[in-house]
């Protein structure tokens, strides 16, 4: 299993089409919400194929329900698969959760019971998918407000058991990492330290609101100093890993989200460059080192 | 230990404002479980108010959050999407008994649903004016007209166009009134765009949807107009059809 590096990636919203287009961004990918892009035509998948011209694409879905004890959407997997074929992106992700129940989405990502029998129910659905799309998908922790009385294991245990088991990536998101720590009172650390390091991925940062006695994933805010300190030392343990900002409310101006990205390039990459640690770039990536002299092995692979 | 589906069935109902005894099986009751019914409620509603925003300015703060609230009880989402999680609001407002003697309100839920599908309506190619000037006069009769995927045609009992014009520039609306007309709604390049149509052009239209050529045109629209004139005025019609954009490929 080779470990690509992507680079440092934004989400694609639509407040900024434009300005992405018009403007070519300093920023080595795109992430989009898949299910946006469920549609026949117009706006969203003009501006999407306009920015894949010049731009990798990740899709990060949030109806998958791969926890759900409904059947999978087979019709919502044909979609997935029609919308990947026609971008090619460099991950399909969705959430180590259940959203939804007797045909119903509530569409919030919906916690599991940190259990045997969920991880063996979440394991034979994420191999379903993966032989449906005929690739690894990635599954990204959640943030979380309330635990089942009938988990048996850490939340790290459960995520890394289900991705050993299932043989996909995951998607480890900092900023949920520290909400659900400070929601549920653990150390992060012991989160970072306990998934395993070859399937991380990706990374997502973002923002919260802090009420605090607890906190909620809000995404409407910049990333706050603790999930940055977090982030250092994820790059630590994890090495080289895609990393992108979600930012979904109270949006702010491009440069502000560029300024933000370019904050993690200046946390991560001396990191990795101390690690001297062999990178697999892709062939159609954007993303380059920052100094010429940096001690990587560059070894080149394609996307998908 | 509870079984997983049920676990979620349970969850779920709570969410969803029902009793359940989800209680007994989580931890961290409050505030977590409030944390996702608000969540909830407030997604589905951000959802309807996207896709409503005039309607919501019609029937001020108080109906159209019972509205809302109502409608989130009865038609919780199935899809995966929100994007279409609005789109029983219409039908669901025709059967309330308190908006059916204010027809508008239907209508106006009706009007943005209609201009939210065309928004992202399948695109196509579009019959270019050049090549329909080189056919030939035998060619003439038999032609048919395959028009745009976001073409949609509606007929109103009130003025709710001008009503919804004035709500989306944050201006007063005019008084409503009973006002029959008909429109068309569609997409060109990526703009969606809309005007009232005369009776005729929405027979020559609901005509050529199904597949009915030239001379049949003619021959139906003669109903409104004399027999030497409906040549002219359905050439008319194609050419403004044209223009619009919304013939996708002419048939000879």
């Amino acid at each position: 299993m080779k470990k690509v590096f992507h680079g440092f990636g934004l989400g694609l919203r639509k407040d900024y089409y434009s300005e992405i287009l018009a403007t070519q961004p300093a920023v080595d990918w795109f992430e989009i919400i898949s299910e946006n892009y469920f549609v026949d035509g117009g706006k969203p998948l003009y501006f999407l194929d306009a920015i894949r011209e010049q731009y990798p694409i990740a899709m990060h879905g949030v109806s998958l329900s791969i926890g759900s004890t409904d059947p999978l959407n087979k019709l919502y997997l044909k979609k997935l698969k029609s919308l990947a074929d026609r971008i090619n992106p460099i991950f399909i992700s969705d959430h180590l959760c259940w959203t939804g129940v007797g045909g119903i989405n509530s569409h919030d990502l919906l916690p599991l019971p940190y259990t045997e029998a969920s991880i063996k129910h979440v394991v034979e659905r994420i191999h379903y998918v993966q032989d449906f799309l005929e690739r690894q998908i990635l599954v990204e922790n959640l943030s979380s407000y309330v635990t089942f009385a009938e988990s048996d294991m850490a939340e790290w245990d459960f995520v890394s058991e289900v991705v050993e088991r299932a043989d996909c990536l995951l998607l480890l998101d900092i900023n949920n990492i520290y909400v659900s720590a400070r929601n549920h009172q653990f150390d992060p650390i012991d989160y970072l330290k306990g998934v395993p390091a070859q399937r991380v991925m990706q990374h997502h940062l973002a923002g919260h609101s802090d009420y605090g006695e607890y906190i909620i994933d809000t995404h409407d805010a910049p990333v706050v100093d603790p999930v940055w300190q977090l982030y250092k030392v994820a790059a630590e343990l994890f090495g080289p890993v895609s990393t992108m900002i979600e930012r979904d409310d109270n949006m702010p101006v491009f440069s502000e989200l560029l300024a933000e990205l370019n904050y993690a390039r200046t946390i991560a990459e001396p990191i990795y460059t101390q690690q001297q640690t062999s990178v697999v770039l892709p062939t159609a990536g954007r993303y380059h080192f920052a100094s010429p002299t940096m001690a990587m092995s560059v070894q080149e692979q394609h996307n998908g | 230990m509870v079984e997983l589906a049920n676990l979620q069935k349970f969850f779920l109902a709570h969410l969803q404002g029902q009793s359940t005894s989800i209680k007994q099986y989580v931890t961290k009751e409050k505030p977590g479980l409030a944390i996702y019914a608000n969540a909830y409620h407030q997604r589905l509603r951000e959802a309807l108010d996207g896709d409503y925003p005039c309607l919501g300015l019609l029937l001020g703060d108080e109906q159209f959050n019972q509205l809302v609230s109502d409608y989130i009880t009865c038609h919780p989402s199935s899809d995966p999407s929100l994007r279409w999680f609005g789109q029983h609001l219409t039908a669901f407002i025709r059967k309330q008994a308190h908006y059916q003697s204010m027809p508008i309100v239907a209508e106006l839920a009706e009007w943005e649903w209609r201009l939210r599908l065309a928004f992202d309506a399948a695109g196509s190619e579009i019959a270019a004016i050049d090549h329909v000037q080189q056919l030939t006069a035998d060619q003439w009769p038999t032609l048919q007209f395959e028009l745009v995927p976001s073409l949609q045609t509606v007929s109103w009992q009130t003025n709710v166009v001008a009503v919804w014009q004035a709500l989306e520039q944050q201006q007063a609306p005019p008084a409503i009134i009973e006002e029959p007309t008909d429109w068309i709604i569609w997409r060109k390049g990526l703009v969606t765009n809309f005007r009232s149509i005369h009776g005729d052009e929405r027979t020559a239209l609901t005509l050529t949807l199904q597949g009915h050529h030239f001379a049949s045109l003619c021959e139906h629209l003669c109903q409104w107009h004399e027999p030497e004139a409906v040549t002219t005025r359905v050439v008319q019609l194609l050419q403004q059809w044209l223009s619009d954009e919304l013939i996708k490929q002419v048939i000879s």
